[in-house]
């Protein structure tokens, strides 16, 4: 290291322009796993609305995965 | 009796060293007396002493007659850390591992917080630079404020800086410190009516598939960008793969458990290699670690200051509590314990905990992309200058 404060004005430059460049990278790469994110959720999200249980009237068997030999 | 005698002459024993056992006692009394992060700060203050003895075994040495004789710490050093970063690398699959992106898929919008807190890297490096570092050094030392040990290691190896050693005390010192740095960086930028703000928490549905492919795109998405990050977001995301896939059950608690400690040992006695005693008796390194703090106060600044200044656009009742900003550093899970300790301390009844946990594995990922894009742009500069 030579003098402190010694300003080497390229390195200057240079760190300048690893921050700008650094800084559009990291967003730009959360940007678009941001937008990844939002498409998974989208696609592989199955709606509430359409997970419906089967109605099942009164009185009506209903199926089980149990089968008759299993005690339950 | 002579031979009794022999660390003692021809310049073998150095005043130096002495201060580098304090220092290694220090480390060895912060790990067990404060368990200020023991699995590495015990290795290192253990190797700090073992690699400064004089004349030390561990140490390659050239002897009289024999010629070089290989020391235990340095060849782990060349095959562990110089000739491959394997050491920093694999401990990222045991990292991924564990890490659970559940309520950061679910609440994806806080990733950015995660790419805001690593503003501290780069101011850093731009006052390395004025205190008269190199660009290497310079880049190597504000990496430090990725808060991510392995990744500091890793990027001081590959752009070849002679203070690998003070930069990883600092990075690891400074993550064990985070419970006191942060209160009071996070204190100095925000109301107590800010640090009283209550998010809603309404985590959405993520299925399995989704924390499948995550991984998958992270890892491509990232080396498209930046090139050099693959070797970091790759093993992270491998490990967190291992984890996702739901049929490794097995490989995934080795990764967890077995790679991570056993590599955790291994790096923390190895990175003693670059403690030696001329390198790291300087005040360069007294320097580095004032550097080292002003980075992560930089980042937990950062973090709060990118929430406000998102707040400026947020209607009332939508707001975040900038606290959850300064979690976006990648010291996982302590910033997050330390936001929503903050958050109880300024209203009882408010828990921040889940939005600091989607804030703070965001910073995982962004510091290692923060890793890869240093990796990707000094590397260029070094070339020219």
């Amino acid at each position: 290291m030579n003098a402190i404060l010694a300003i080497d004005t390229q390195n200057l430059k240079y760190a300048l322009e690893i921050t700008w460049k650094g800084m559009l990278a990291i967003f730009l790469v959360m940007a678009i796993i941001y937008a990844v994110i939002l498409i998974l959720n989208k696609v592989t999200v199955i709606p509430a609305e359409k997970v419906k249980a089967p109605f099942v009237k009164a009185g009506d068997k209903i199926k089980t995965v149990f089968k008759k030999k299993d005690k339950v | 009796m002579d031979f009794l005698l022999e660390s003692f002459k021809d310049g073998n024993f150095q005043w130096q060293m002495i201060v580098m056992w304090v220092i290694g006692a220090l480390l060895i009394y912060l790990a067990i007396a404060k368990k200020l992060e023991p699995a590495l700060l015990l290795p290192m203050g253990f190797g700090a002493i073992l690699i400064n003895l004089p004349l030390s075994g561990a140490a390659t040495q050239t002897l009289p007659v024999i010629g070089e004789v290989v020391g235990i710490i340095d060849w782990l050093f060349d095959i562990g850390i110089g000739a491959s970063e394997a050491f920093p690398l694999l401990l990222f699959i045991g990292i991924g591992a564990m890490i659970d992106f559940g309520p950061l898929l679910s609440n994806p919008k806080l990733l950015f917080f995660g790419a805001a807190a690593q503003i501290g890297i780069f101011i850093t490096i731009i006052f390395a630079v004025i205190f008269g570092f190199g660009i290497g050094d310079a880049a190597s030392i504000g990496i430090i404020g990725a808060a991510d040990g392995p990744t500091s290691i890793l990027v001081a190896n590959v752009l070849r800086s002679e203070y690998m050693g003070a930069i990883a005390v600092a990075a690891y010192s400074y993550m064990a410190l985070v419970p006191i740095i942060q209160p009071m960086a996070i204190k100095l930028v925000t109301t107590k009516k800010e640090r009283m703000i209550r998010m809603d928490y309404n985590p959405q549905q993520v299925t399995r598939l989704t924390k499948i492919i995550f991984p998958i795109v992270v890892t491509v998405i990232a080396g498209l960008i930046a090139p050099a990050s693959v070797a970091l977001v790759g093993m992270l995301m491998f490990g967190n793969l291992i984890r996702e896939c739901g049929v490794l059950e097995n490989l995934s608690e080795t990764a967890q458990k077995t790679l991570a400690n056993l590599i955790t040992l291994l790096l923390g006695i190895t990175i003693a290699a670059s403690m030696k005693a001329e390198n790291f008796v300087s005040w360069e390194t007294m320097l580095i670690m004032g550097l080292g703090l002003f980075a992560f106060v930089i980042d937990s600044i950062g973090g709060v200051m990118f929430a406000k200044f998102l707040n400026l656009f947020l209607p009332k009742g939508k707001k975040f509590n900038p606290m959850v900003g300064a979690a976006g550093i990648s010291a996982f899970p302590m910033s997050a314990r330390v936001i929503q300790k903050l958050g109880l301390e300024a209203d009882p009844s408010n828990h921040l905990l889940m939005h600091a946990v989607s804030a703070n594995v965001s910073g995982q990922i962004a510091s290692v992309v923060a890793g890869g894009v240093i990796l990707s742009i000094v590397p260029a500069m070094l070339g020219v200058g």
